[in-house]
């Protein structure tokens, strides 16, 4: 009752294990490992894709339109590959933690992300396939100055990406609902509906991080409805010009998926966050009413957002476009009140140690609200006629990508590394990644928030000033951040070579030794 | 300052204050700790405050947009001047030469092949109105323009590999 | 945690599955009798519609067959079937690939391919909610709701378009666009890049005064003149000293007579005729070159070939 904490975590697997899953369970983080390090492996090559487009676009290396154009697709659809491959990795091993799941249906899932995200690789670099990852029609079928084969290989590649996300989807569903009592169970209705009764019974609501993985498994089934319809009309329409489809049609189905796609990076891996904040702050993430009913708000708000990207198309029902904005403004509420200020809560006064870890999950709370804002205005139809289409697009959805959810995963990856080993990181470079990789992210993303602002246009290979020299601002961020990772890269490097030689044993916790004032009494 | 000079003012406002709060409560996490139920019980006193002062900011800022949305069906009162502006790959077909100040305006846009943008630069080069060419539909973009001097037109939906040439100007006198 | 689902084996699951396979024999009714008779030639869009219901029946039966093999067997294991996913999710996206709108108008001619494509309708969504129900039961119901969702989407825009804006032929009917054979008015189409003065934008869009004799005057020039303005061009090029690396769309969608005037537009306006180069383009030449397609790309490197200025 002294009001201090208390030390009580370990890095050792949940308790809900039973010693013959274990097996199981350390087949399911290798494969998470797999899915880690080949969706940052990818980042880190696009990144570099993208510093060229800058580059490009500050003029100190022009590229020929052909190439600056394919790159631009092949960097929007790898990034979204890659970080999708990061989340679905993270989930798949948090839910195996909770339920059996069959590891080869995992791998079958990876298999099927990687082989389209070879075509698209395959399409953009050979084939110089450049309609935009968001190939809108009818783009790629007119005029084109890329191979026939290579719109097909596009296509189907986005196809195989779906594909395998529609498996880890229908997976996931299965497992949360089989281990939490059906679909009901899954989302907590008992906890809102039953409160009484549920809290009687003694039994506990799922862990925090089986809401994300059961909203996005159910929303991404929604978004492969929508998705599997228009690769179908794309793939026919590839093979048939005859056939006729609607512009505006492709338009709200192909928006409808890249936004829902793009959206389930960060909610997947802030699962992540929910396992990792708790064991930083030696705090538990409570699922309560409010924090599934703001899960239930998200499932409901990212898939009526989409329409936010047809704001300037006059042709969409007006009812349509009110719906995109309500529903935009709506989704900030969980993110903001449940998620983030639930965060804030776990590291109030916690005595959390500043670790690599902690440090990438806590900025990229505050990166996902960055983001968040620069979300907020561009989805004011009055603002969006200004900003729709600018420099500011990329302005929020890089901060939202790379400063929340590319940090969210970089925690975790660090906080695995940390616990595993006594070393500890040092404050100089902790200091200096911390100004490398988030100077050089706030350089990056401010460049893009102010060219936008000034109404440069987003996708122009080249442009006059004032674009060029934001580009080249944005470009020296690049830079900074891109030589900060590399640090990262380094220490962590360091960090797992010292853990294999000196490996933590189960039981100890040395990274609640830092902690301060903790005290003998029972306070949790 | 123009709206968009304005909206990033406000976008930096907002980002001071969160780095601000991020800053003070990492800063908090040291020095001595407290339990979860010590926290617990203001924190989540001060989350329904919260919670109820972004619902109130989100539906005000709401509210204060739906007039501004730009989709009113209202006919052209009579003293509009209409245009019809095709675009297609890499130019605006049909743009006019001339357009009267002080006047409404209506654009008419579509397109004969992708789709593209169709955004207008007043002669300070700030973006004052855009709206979509799509082939196969129509759209409407109504602008009153109170500046004179030569205006530029760009495609702001990437439309191919000389997207960033496709340009188009007109008078405004 | 539990391992296995418990099949109802305390519930006769044979009434459902009998439910099941009358609800699916009246979809496939509705589909034949309310929307198929009355109208012989339908539209694609009511086409689409009518094979809403021959999916919706389709994927009934499949759940119906799979309930009934599955039902009462207790300790069936569920987990870990999750190669019956990849036949589910091919045959949903098959069906949809095999609602090809541009065949409809054929098939309708053909009863019996008529009917054959409509019984493949139903089997392969049987087969996918039938495949799904054994990766889990939830899953079939899930497959069987995302087939008929896209069924019934595909209609609003697949294989049904508006069609070019009115605004188009409007435009095209104006005095000053309209060509009727006059190279000038032709010539209208290409003045946004080019220029009136056929002076192009100085690293942006080459310049055609004073350009266009050298082409003329060059060995297959003309022919490549032809070429370009059918198919396009696309890569770098030096033109009247000065580099270009933007890309220019075909116009072949205009009429030969049109890309004729406009050809001879550009040769004769700005610049003498060189001697050699005296017949002008006529409409032959133009629908001469359609016969083969080029890209954008192997336009330019026709010109590369020829080495052309």
């Amino acid at each position: 009752m002294t009001g201090q904490a208390q030390p009580t975590g370990t890095f050792v697997e949940a308790a809900s294990l039973t010693v013959e899953d274990a097996a199981g369970v350390a087949a399911g983080r290798r494969l998470m490992n797999l899915f880690l390090a080949t969706g940052l492996a990818l980042v880190f090559v696009l990144m570099l894709v993208g510093l060229l487009m800058r580059l490009s676009q500050a003029e100190w290396l022009p590229l020929d339109p052909a190439w600056f154009y394919s790159l631009m697709t092949l960097h929007g659809a790898g990034m979204i590959a890659a970080l999708v491959l990061c989340g679905m990795g993270g989930v798949w091993y948090l839910v195996r933690r909770e339920a059996r799941m069959d590891v080869r249906l995992g791998y079958a899932a990876y298999g099927l992300l990687l082989g389209g995200v070879l075509l698209v690789l395959a399409a953009t670099v050979v084939g110089k396939f450049a309609a935009a990852w968001t190939t809108l029609y009818p783009l790629p079928f007119v005029n084109p100055t890329w191979p026939f084969w290579s719109t097909g290989a596009f296509f189907i590649g986005l196809m195989l990406i779906t594909a395998g996300f529609s498996v880890w989807s229908f997976q996931v569903l299965e497992a949360v609902m089989r281990a939490f009592g059906g679909l009901g169970g899954a989302l907590g209705f008992d906890l809102v509906f039953n409160a009484k009764a549920f809290k009687a019974s003694g039994r506990q609501p799922p862990p925090a991080q089986i809401l994300p993985a059961t909203v996005i498994a159910i929303d991404g089934l929604i978004m492969a409805t929508a998705s599997m319809l228009l690769g179908a009309a794309m793939l026919v329409r590839w093979l048939d010009p005859s056939v006729g489809i609607d512009p505006l049609w492709a338009k709200n189905l192909g928006y409808f998926f890249g936004h829902l796609l793009a959206n389930y990076i960060i909610y997947m891996l802030l699962a992540f966050v929910y396992v990792g904040l708790p064991r930083f702050t030696n705090r538990k993430w409570k699922t309560n009413a409010p924090f599934v009913i703001g899960w239930w708000g998200t499932m409901v708000f990212l898939l009526a957002a989409y329409a936010h990207h047809l704001y300037l198309d006059f042709a969409q029902p007006v009812a349509m476009q009110v719906l995109g904005h309500v529903a935009s403004y709506l989704s900030a509420i969980p993110v903001a009140v449940v998620t983030v200020y639930g965060a804030i809560l776990l590291v109030w006064r916690s005595g959390m140690r500043w670790t690599l870890g902690s440090l990438f999950m806590y900025v990229g709370l505050a990166g996902w609200i960055l983001g968040g804002a620069g979300a907020l205005l561009d989805a004011t139809v009055q603002f969006n006629t200004l900003l729709h289409n600018t420099l500011w697009v990329p302005g929020h959805f890089h901060s939202y990508l790379l400063g929340g959810s590319l940090f969210f995963a970089l925690g975790w990856v660090f906080q695995s590394l940390e616990e595993r080993t006594t070393a500890t990181s040092s404050r100089s470079v902790k200091w200096l990644v911390g100004i490398t990789v988030f100077g050089g992210t706030a350089l990056f993303v401010g460049a893009f928030y102010v060219a936008g602002a000034a109404g440069v246009p987003r996708r122009f290979a080249l442009a006059q000033d004032p674009s060029a020299s934001l580009a080249g601002v944005g470009s020296v961020g690049a830079v900074v951040l891109i030589a900060g990772l590399a640090i990262c890269l380094v220490e962590g490097l360091r960090l797992w070579r010292s853990g294999r030689t000196a490996p933590v044993t189960a039981g100890a916790a040395p990274l609640l030794a830092g902690m301060t004032n903790v005290g003998e009494g029972q306070g949790g | 300052m123009d709206l968009q000079g304005r909206v990033l003012l406000t976008l930096f406002v907002v980002s001071a204050a969160v780095v601000a709060i991020f800053v003070l409560i990492a800063v908090r996490s040291r020095g001595p700790a407290l339990t979860q139920e010590a926290v617990q019980g203001p924190g989540y006193a001060v989350r329904r405050w919260w919670f109820f002062l972004l619902a109130a900011v989100l539906a005000l800022a709401f509210g204060a947009s739906l007039p501004f949305y730009p989709y009113s069906n209202a006919q052209a009162e009579g003293e509009a001047v209409e245009f019809t502006v095709i675009a297609q790959q890499f130019s605006f077909h049909n743009l006019p030469e001339e357009v009267p100040v002080n006047t409404p305006v209506i654009f008419n846009v579509t397109s004969s092949d992708v789709t593209h943008g169709f955004a207008i630069y007043d002669p300070a080069d700030r973006l004052v109105g855009q709206v979509q060419a799509m082939p196969e539909y129509d759209n409407q973009l109504r602008v009153t323009f109170t500046e004179r001097g030569r205006y530029t037109v760009r495609c702001l939906e990437y439309c191919g590999l000389a997207h960033h040439l496709m340009e188009g100007g007109f008078e405004v006198r | 945690m539990p391992e296995t689902i418990e099949p109802r084996a305390t519930v006769n699951a044979l009434p459902r599955v009998y439910l099941l396979l009358v609800l699916g024999v009246v979809a496939v009714a509705v589909g034949i009798f309310a929307i198929g008779l009355p109208d012989p030639h339908l539209s694609i869009r009511n086409h689409h519609i009518q094979h809403v219901f021959f999916i919706l029946g389709g994927g009934l039966y499949g759940l119906a067959l799979a309930m009934g093999l599955t039902a009462n067997k207790p300790g069936k294991a569920w987990p870990g079937r999750g190669v019956w996913l990849a036949p589910a999710l091919l045959a949903s996206l098959v069906v949809m690939v095999a609602m090809w709108p541009s065949t409809y108008s054929v098939i309708e001619a053909n009863p019996t391919l008529h009917a054959l494509q409509h019984g493949f309708y139903i089997v392969a969504s049987a087969v996918a909610t039938f495949c799904a129900y054994y990766f889990a039961r939830s899953a079939g119901w899930i497959v069987g709701g995302m087939q008929v969702v896209m069924a019934w989407a595909a209609a609003f825009g697949f294989g049904v378009n508006p069609g070019p804006s009115p605004l188009i032929a409007q435009v095209a009917a104006m005095p000053a666009v309209a060509s009727g054979g006059s190279g000038a008015a032709a010539y209208q189409n290409c003045v946004a890049c080019h220029m009136a003065d056929g002076g192009g934008m100085p690293g942006v869009f080459p310049p055609l005064a004073g350009h266009v004799p050298a082409l003329l005057a060059a060995d297959g020039g003309q022919e490549y003149m032809v070429r370009v303005v059918l198919y396009g061009l696309q890569g770098q090029i030096t033109a009247a000293g000065s580099s270009y690396a933007g890309a220019m769309p075909g116009w072949g969608h205009l009429s030969d007579d049109d890309l004729a005037a406009a050809l001879n537009h550009v040769s004769s306006t700005w610049g003498e005729l060189p001697a050699t180069a005296s017949a002008p383009f006529s409409a032959a030449d133009v629908q001469a070159a359609r016969g083969t397609q080029l890209t954008p790309q192997q336009v330019h490197e026709l010109r590369e070939g020829l080495g052309l200025p």
